[in-house]
């Protein structure tokens, strides 16, 4: 959705409205016609301004199927078949680790490698400060780049209770929706890296459940 | 400038212009004005590429909405001229 084009051709069309009503109760059909033509116009824009979508997202929504089949594979080939995902703040990148659940890791290097057990990894690169740096807003700041600079949902609920972290996110884009499912959705991946930047500590994903168009993630710091 | 943006602009631009000029000659049939926006709307679509921005379903009943009442229109002001007493006959209630 465009929402500038949207309030744009809802007026236009509430003039269009008033002007139709002014022209038919006066007797003036010229008046009618130019309120119909501006009503016409304004329908074009409405229905434009409310199914917009940027160009290039099928290309990336088909771009990001195809990568994360590649990592879920190589992922099952180093027998991670019950993997889970860990994200470690480092500077201005987090690394996105995928590998067996409540493990160690030490400095994983991308791509692939073997620690306390096989893993990969791969690095995700932020712009602005570093780990940890938003402040006291850490959660607000977080909400905003999911809802506003991602475009993922409407709303994110996050509870932060002790070492544990549930992030919801409702009502999501219809856009992303088919990136919300397991394993690997790029949704779960970035909204990781965001958090573990954010907080500037480690996190361990724990839980994810994706229903309908909402998506569930309970993450522990370690 | 983006296609939806020079569409919104071409449109309004084109549509603005031809009613103004219609209403100048004292044009009082309502299904001009309408014709002429529908006009104003493909040929923009058409110069534009608009859309390649929009989610297809929503654009396509759009379209054919459209063309529907601007073939009514067209197919009512030709009825009019070739079957006047038919046209008359289904306007007229009870006729």
């Amino acid at each position: 959705m465009d929402a500038r084009i949207t309030i744009l051709a809802a007026n236009l069309l509430l003039a269009s409205v008033i002007l139709v009503l002014v022209g038919y109760f006066t007797g003036s059909y010229s008046v009618v016609g130019a309120a119909a033509s501006i009503g016409t116009v304004a329908a074009a824009l409405l229905t434009i301004g409310l199914s917009y979508r940027e160009p290039s997202i099928n290309l990336m929504v088909k771009y990001c199927e195809v990568s994360r089949t590649v990592l879920a594979k190589l992922a099952e080939d180093m027998g991670l078949t019950s993997h889970t995902l860990y994200a470690i703040p480092e500077g201005k990148a987090v690394t996105i680790v995928v590998s067996k659940p409540n493990i160690t890791l030490e400095n994983p290097k991308p791509l692939i490698g073997i620690g306390e057990a096989p893993y990969v990894a791969f690095k995700v690169g932020f712009e602005g400060g570093e780990a940890g740096e938003v402040g006291e807003n850490t959660i607000d700041a977080f909400k905003a780049k999911m809802t506003d600079t991602y475009g993922v949902s409407r709303n994110v609920e996050v509870k932060v209770e002790g070492e544990e972290c549930n992030v919801v996110f409702e009502d999501i884009n219809e856009t992303v929706k088919p990136l919300i499912r397991k394993p690997l959705s790029p949704v779960t991946v970035v909204a990781l890296a965001e958090l573990a930047k954010a907080l500037g500590r480690k996190l361990q994903l724990v839980h994810e459940r994706a229903e309908d168009n909402t998506l569930e993630l309970k993450v522990v710091l370690v | 400038m983006r296609r939806i943006e020079a569409y919104t602009l071409l449109a309004t631009s084109i549509a603005a212009a031809i009613t103004a000029s219609l209403a100048l000659i004292g044009e009082s049939r309502v299904d001009v004005y309408v014709s002429v926006a529908i006009l104003s709307h493909f040929i923009s679509v058409a110069l534009t590429g608009v859309e390649v921005e929009v989610k297809r379903k929503a654009f396509t009943t759009l379209t054919i909405v459209y063309i529907a009442v601007f073939s009514a229109i067209v197919a009512f002001r030709v009825m009019e001229i070739l079957y006047p007493e038919l046209l008359e006959k289904i306007l007229t209630p009870g006729g």
